[in-house]
């Protein structure tokens, strides 16, 4: 391990152009060539696993690990490799990072297609639609009103090139996913003088299990990261000693605040746990404590601006993690199904393994890392404030697995990791460095590495139905959006009223708003029951009732598709949660009846107004006349 | 900075901004608009440090920084965020930048190496990258082929109005109508292509539901239904 000198503001030394802890060889292999070729050769598998999923309806298994394999190797052997140029090595695992998001961008070339994706591509058009900000809030996510960071930067690219939302979309991911991955090895570089930790870094940062599938999808944390990763790059890296050091970290934390609430305040953390240790330690860091301050009171106006919506939505996170670990401890609901879904899908034994090794990979590589801290006091001694907070994080890493205990702490645990996540590459990087590595050990680190690589693939990535296209699963979020679902949402935005109110499924609730220009409702925006209101989809016929709840709901449009009575939700519910069926610890056993979607054939006021084979709208205006509900 | 050079970057800059302020279409703008963007964000950030990965990190996180902040300003302007005020937003930074940066001098040295092997490797990863993305397409293309769909195009005293389309040539279909009503032309079978729906005013009578059925001639089944409430006769 390097000795880190403390007050570590970057001096023009460490930018010299070799990596500063090898010795001088008279001949650095340059690597990022081949190493980018074996990228694309990973990338055409993934296109053409997702072509061939959608040609045969099958599975795709050999392609898409294929795919995968090849995205990852040639970064691994880069970072691990000796006698590569320095340039050379950050240039092959910064373009292996950034190739994660050209996989998706793959998969669904042309549309986006996942939950979150089409949940923030309604906000655009929101946006767009009254070319303001702050003004109307997606009911599907009304948080997202105040947090448009990601939306109103790809509407500047749209504005600007004249390309479409999903293109600019695309672009705006790659690009932050480039700053993500130089930031991340540029500041560990910063911190060690080495650019092979900084690279190790950077390769055991893609086997993290978000990084792939959750902070790869067009999302608004999907830039909120990277702008944070950046706040900290700049504020590092910078050679100036007076305040104006601080315009540009703070301008970039002033983006990431507009863009996402939870991590912006992991960011807030960092300066603020950094500084702690400076302080603690009694070591000189200038500015640091100024920067830390900066964070705090940029994050904390923004949250005072946005708290109408913020503190609700976190209250609710909160409230159902602590209300599911507590329901799990005291036995009155099963802990979280882990590697299978709701309709029955087990994830293969294989894959299983293989996420269950990547853990305990990661937990004894930690582990290891803190013995050997521990047992050399002249590295304790040379560790950085930074390093020494990074190691504090890192051992908040059990944290992860432990929250899959429930569905509710699992959500909060996987956002949470993108920043642990960076305390357990640093610490692990910088042990690895330190190993001497053979030949044999060098083939034994690179099969552990590929090992951890798919198991945070499997452990990120969700059940193996939901990494690629292929045939419609009922609930199955990118598997449910299909031609179906979308040719009905088309034909909604050319005739009918914009924002009509509408009640739908999940998915092609999603696909209503989106691509429908529909309001859609949600307990979320609406404030109304979903116990009660969810009936009219997911029961036979209720008479006087059904009338009631329109009335209730103040309904124009019902979207009645046939194919939800067919299977069980792929993530446990049709619509969202606390829809009848769901209530408290209740779990689904059956499908609802197919009368469920065709009560409303029979009812004199209800017109079926449309029908693709699958896919029913019903006009319900006349049968609103907006009573109270009675029951 | 040569005048040459200094000339080049003004005409980009405002191609760029004069396309997105008259809604040029995006296969004509975006060439100019992103290499306007780059060029900008290259030249704001070329002082970052001598080392490439800091420019490149700086060139993308400026970028970033800059479209997120800059929406939020654009936000408080009375227009809001439309492609005029963007355009003129991006006119404007890279003004700003170019002069900030109008002693800089850009080295063209690189277009005079000779291509290596790290050259004909990227290169490669590229053709091979290019074939990815028109596999892609293509798959995705195959999935959103539309439907037949069947939906009602309007109500008036004694007709209802149906349409039908679909994304492939099918057919032939008939309408089938129940209570029954006066045939005319409308029940004629008909095959549907690709493109504009075919619409037809199907007579009924006053005060009574109509299954309107689209029924496959060939086989008799039922493909497609809609079920309306005629409209009283007064």
């Amino acid at each position: 391990m390097s000795v880190q000198v403390e007050n570590t503001r970057s001096t023009r030394q460490d930018h010299a152009d070799v990596d500063l802890n090898i010795e001088p060889t008279p001949q650095l292999r340059h690597v990022a060539g081949p190493v980018t070729f074996t990228i694309a050769i990973g990338l055409l598998l993934t296109a053409y696993a997702g072509y061939m999923a959608r040609k045969t309806g099958g599975t795709v298994d050999l392609l898409i690990w294929s795919g995968n394999f090849f995205l990852f190797a040639g970064p691994a052997w880069a970072a691990l490799a000796k006698n590569v140029h320095r340039s050379s090595r950050i240039a092959a695992v910064v373009i292996g990072g950034t190739a994660a998001v050209v996989s998706r961008v793959l998969l669904y070339p042309t549309f986006f297609a996942y939950h979150d994706e089409l949940l923030h591509l309604n906000s655009l058009r929101l946006i767009q639609e009254r070319q303001h900000l702050f003004e109307v809030a997606n009911s599907s996510l009304p948080v997202s009103k105040f947090y448009p960071g990601l939306e109103v930067a790809t509407d500047g690219i749209q504005q600007i090139t004249g390309l479409s939302s999903h293109v600019a979309g695309s672009i705006l991911l790659i690009l932050a996913r480039l700053v993500l991955m130089l930031s991340l090895v540029r500041s560990v570089e910063w911190m060690t003088k080495s650019a092979r930790i900084a690279c190790l870094a950077g390769v055991l940062y893609i086997c993290s299990p978000q990084f792939r599938f959750f902070n790869s999808q067009y999302s608004y944390q999907s830039i909120a990261l990277p702008l944070c990763f950046y706040a900290v790059y700049l504020f590092g890296t910078s050679t100036r000693k007076s305040n104006w050091a601080l315009v540009a970290p703070a301008l970039a934390m002033a983006a990431a605040a507009m863009s996402h609430h939870l991590t912006t305040l992991g960011a807030v953390l960092v300066f603020v746990g950094w500084w702690l240790v400076a302080r603690h330690r009694k070591t000189h860091q200038p500015l640091l404590g100024a920067m830390a301050l900066l964070a705090v009171g940029i994050v904390a106006a923004w949250t005072a601006f946005a708290h109408d919506q913020v503190l609700v939505y976190i209250e609710e996170i909160a409230q159902s993690s602590i209300q599911s670990i507590s329901n799990v401890v005291s036995g009155s609901q099963s802990s979280n199904k882990l590697f299978a879904d709701n309709g029955g899908t087990k994830t293969p034994l294989w894959q299983r393994g293989v996420s269950v090794l990547s853990i305990l990979f990661t937990v004894s590589a930690v582990a290891l890392a803190f013995w050997r801290l521990r047992r050399n006091p002249k590295d304790r001694a040379g560790l950085t404030s930074a390093g020494v907070a990074l190691f504090g994080v890192a051992a908040m890493y059990p944290l992860i697995p432990g929250s899959h205990l429930t569905v509710a702490s699992a959500e909060v645990g996987d956002r949470s990791s993108s920043f642990i996540y960076v305390g357990v590459v640093f610490v692990v990087a910088t042990w690895l460095a330190a190993v001497k590595l053979n030949a044999w050990r060098r083939v034994a680190v690179m099969g552990a590495l590929v090992i951890t690589y798919a198991g945070g693939l499997v452990l990120g990535g969700g059940p193996p139905w939901l990494q690629t296209p292929g045939p419609y699963l009922v609930a199955g979020d990118n598997r449910g959006v299909d031609a179906y679902g979308l040719s009905k949402a088309y034909w909604m935005q050319t005739y009918l009223t914009p924002n009509s109110r509408i009640l739908s499924d999940r998915v092609n609730g999603l696909l209503d708003s989106t691509y429908g220009h529909q309001h859609v409702f949600r307990h979320l925006g609406d404030r109304l029951d979903m116990g009660t209101t969810s009936t009219l989809l997911l029961k036979g016929p209720q008479g006087d009732y059904d009338k009631e709840l329109i009335n209730y709901a103040d309904l124009h449009y019902l979207v009645a598709d046939r194919r939800l009575a067919t299977g069980l939700p792929r993530f446990g519910v049709y619509i969202e949660q606390g829809e009848w069926g769901t209530i408290g610890t209740q779990e689904r056993t059956e499908p609802p009846p197919l009368s469920a979607f065709t009560k409303f054939d029979r009812v004199s006021g209800a017109d079926r107004i449309y029908d693709n084979g699958a896919i029913s709208i019903y006009d319900v205006r006349a049968l609103n006349d907006k009573r109270e509900m009675k029951r | 900075m040569n005048r040459l050079e200094f000339a080049a970057r003004l005409i980009v800059i405002y191609i760029a901004g004069a396309l997105g302020a008259i809604n040029a279409n995006g296969d004509i703008t975006a060439p100019f608009a992103l290499l306007s963007i780059f060029l900008t964000a290259e030249l704001a950030a070329r002082k970052a440090g001598r080392l490439m990965s800091d420019r490149i990190t700086r060139i993308g996180g400026s970028v970033l920084v800059a479209l997120v902040v800059g929406g939020f300003i654009l936000n408080f302007t009375p227009e809001g965020l439309t492609r005029q005020t963007w355009s003129a937003f991006w006119v404007v930074v890279s003004l700003a930048v170019l002069w900030w940066r109008r002693r800089e001098t850009t080295s063209f040295a690189w277009l005079h190496k000779k291509p290596g092997a790290q050259t004909a490797w990227f290169g490669a990863s590229a053709a091979v990258l290019l074939i990815a993305f028109v596999v892609a397409v293509q798959g995705a293309n195959k999935q959103l082929e539309n439907p037949l769909q069947m939906w009602v195009a309007g109500k008036s005293t004694g007709s209802i109005a149906v349409a039908v389309s679909s994304g492939k040539d099918e057919g032939p279909f008939r309408f089938v109508v129940t209570p029954e009503v006066t045939k005319t032309d409308a029940f004629d079978p008909f095959s549907i292509s690709p493109g504009a729906p075919i619409e037809r005013s199907i007579p009924v009578g006053g005060s009574t539901r109509y299954d309107i059925n689209l029924v496959d001639v060939k086989t008799g089944e039922v493909i497609r239904t809609v079920i309306v409430d005629s409209l009283p006769i007064s």
